[in-house]
């Protein structure tokens, strides 16, 4: 099994820290989610973890080799960014062919066979200009540049911004095709969680600069609970435990709990105890000073 | 070694300037009825040195954000594109050169170079003019607008130069002079050198801490 | 196979209990091979490892059982095992619940009884 490893990141942008000593390990065959609000550092991650940013310090390795200036290293990722094309950019100007002729030439193990596949089954026209392409349409080509890559890691910066839900779903299915097919490893960005929440096996939480959770996605949401009731008997059940997004109206009380190993809530009080979706187990992580 | 994108588009802005010197001697000689087809070659290095130095300076300004960055998004080393770099600037001016070279030896007794004094001064004025665009390249990808500014300023001053040449030209016996001079040639081709090595300093810097934007 | 996943309950716990469901209606049969863990992957757009864990719950019950290289197939007394499971389910979980409920209302014995008898 191999191994992507990121240690003590940090990355400085003159005053401004993006990230802060991050640390993180990814394994090969598994398709991971990495969520987070806008700024809070994911496109910078997955540009470090493939030398498109240079870290201020730190370093990241596959299988003990660093990946910075390493061709062998290199060869087996793939980060397809988002593509935000403005009009002034060169890129503007370059046919869906073009572009993806120039990713051919750069990935050692591109697949044409798949990436014309892909220009059929997505509909696109190869001899429009990447100017002229709506959000959507951007997200196929990186999609599919993503895809045709064959890299062993692979890195996805919001891959389904834009698209409309047929399309989506056909994204999803594409990803867990390939994967159940090869055991590629995919790291996936994404904003939409609750759809992504079922194919991601692990769920990286990245909240401004730092991980601040990183678990296996059934487990993480079997852990959490919604606990609702006479505030003095929330209080009572969930004594003790992990408690995030706590809120008050009038006598009543709503807290989500996320329950360590073995750990549950304590009994003999008279609560409501809801599942909770991912989305909302995010929210509590992150969006606690958020509220008004 | 990540090179076939890079090689590519050089030879693809040599072709740019054999096909724009070509086109534009032909202007002039179908232009002028006193000109026949013998001037057409002649002229032709003349044109190819002028868009050579000219699609360098142009080129190279747009090369850090379109051509680096698609490199290193697409998983290239830094000094693979470094390289590359240097390669898509190269192969147009020496395949220019060569080019220059071939066709002042054909041109014999009409030719306004020989083919030894050619080959330096087309080597020094791509040298110099990919120089300049790699310093206007690197303002533009560090500092943005200012770089419009710089490139204003490098157009005065090559048009002022070109203008006293203009104004010795009219005394064409004293630039045959100097244009047939070995030590003029060489000396064109050391200031392209040196030119080339110091905008190769910070473009090592530039490339080695480019972030990749899209 | 042909429910939808709600998300109310663990994905794992949902695939293993619409396998049992089919194999209550004879959907799938004894001894009949069931859908691989990629194949539900796909159906339902879930990880296959979450798909793998629903499984493997159904075969460390004895309901499911491995051919190694060939999948996943129906155990013979499937049925029955699942049948006499749900029942114990049925009153310690659902019956449980029903009868305090109808504590908390007020409800007698009797009352519940005529009721269940109508």
């Amino acid at each position: 099994m191999s191994k992507l490893v990121c240690e003590n990141l940090t990355k400085a942008y003159g005053q401004k820290t993006v990230l802060e000593n991050l640390n993180l390990t990814l394994e090969s065959g598994k398709i991971y989610g990495l969520i987070g609000r806008n700024g809070a550092g994911k496109t910078t991650l997955l540009s470090l973890m493939t030398s498109q940013t240079p870290v201020t310090s730190g370093r990241v390795t596959l299988d003990g080799q660093r990946i910075w200036e390493t061709r062998k290293s290199l060869d087996r990722l793939c980060f397809s960014r988002e593509l935000n094309i403005s009009a002034e950019s060169g890129l503007s100007a370059f046919t869906v062919k073009k572009y993806l002729k120039t990713a051919a030439s750069y990935y050692t193990h591109w697949d044409q066979a798949m990436a014309d596949d892909l220009v059929a089954k997505f509909e696109l026209n190869v001899k429009t200009k990447l100017g002229k392409l709506s959000k959507g349409m951007l997200s196929m080509v990186t999609i599919i540049v993503a895809m045709a890559s064959k890299a062993e890691f692979t890195f996805l910066d919001e891959p389904v911004a834009g698209l409309d839900v047929v399309a989506r779903e056909q994204f999803y299915q594409l990803l867990l095709e390939e994967y159940t097919e090869t055991g590629r490893t995919f790291v996936i960005s994404t904003h939409i969680i609750e759809e992504a929440a079922d194919v991601m096996e692990e769920v990286i939480i990245l909240d401004k600069g730092k991980i601040i959770r990183e678990q296996n996605t059934q487990e993480l949401v079997d852990s959490a609970r919604y606990v609702t009731g006479l505030a003095d008997q929330v209080d009572g059940a969930t004594a003790g435990l992990e408690c995030h997004h706590s809120e008050n109206l009038g006598r009543s009380k709503s807290v989500t709990v996320l329950l360590g190993e073995d750990e549950d809530l304590n009994p003999g009080y008279d609560v409501t105890v809801q599942p909770v979706n991912l989305q909302k187990v995010f929210v509590a992580l992150c969006g606690e000073e958020a509220r008004v | 070694m990540k090179l076939k994108y890079w090689i590519t588009s050089g030879f693809q802005i040599f072709l740019i300037v054999v096909a724009a010197s070509f086109l534009y001697g032909l202007l002039i000689t179908v232009q002028n009825s006193y000109m026949d087809w013998n001037d057409l070659w002649v002229l032709l290095p003349i044109y190819q040195l002028l868009f050579g130095g000219m699609m360098q300076l142009a080129q190279t300004t747009g090369v850090y954000k379109l051509n680096l960055n698609l490199a290193l998004a697409f998983g290239s080393t830094r000094n693979e594109a470094l390289l590359g770099l240097q390669l898509f600037r190269l192969i147009p001016t020496l395949c220019n050169t060569a080019l220059i070279c071939v066709l002042q030896a054909v041109a014999g007794e009409n030719a306004i170079f020989t083919p030894l004094t050619a080959l330096p001064i087309s080597l020094g004025i791509g040298l110099a003019g990919g120089a300049l665009g790699t310093v206007i390249g690197i303002v533009y990808a560090r500092f943005g607008r200012l770089a419009t500014v710089l490139t204003v300023l490098i157009i005065v001053a090559l048009g002022i130069t070109g203008g006293v040449l203009a104004v010795m030209s009219s005394e064409p016996q004293w630039l045959q002079s100097l244009v047939s001079h070995m030590g003029f040639s060489w000396l064109v081709f050391g200031i392209g050198l040196i030119l080339y090595g110091a905008a190769m300093i910070p473009e090592h810097r530039t490339v080695w801490k480019y972030s990749v934007r899209m | 196979m042909q429910q939808r996943l709600t998300e109310e309950k663990s994905i794992y716990l949902q695939i293993s209990q619409m396998i049992e469901t089919d194999i209550l209606r004879g959907i799938l049969q004894e001894e009949e091979r069931v859908p691989s863990t990629n194949e539900l992957a796909k159906l339902y757009t879930i990880n296959p490892a979450t798909a793998a864990k629903g499984v493997n719950r159904l075969v460390d019950e004895g309901i499911l059982y491995k051919k190694r290289g060939i999948g996943m197939f129906v155990s013979t007394g499937a049925v029955e095992t699942i049948r006499s499971r749900r029942k114990q389910e049925f009153y310690d979980v659902r019956l449980a619940e029903l009868l305090a409920e109808a504590q908390s209302l007020g409800i007698t014995k009797e009352e519940l009884i005529r009721h269940i008898g109508k």
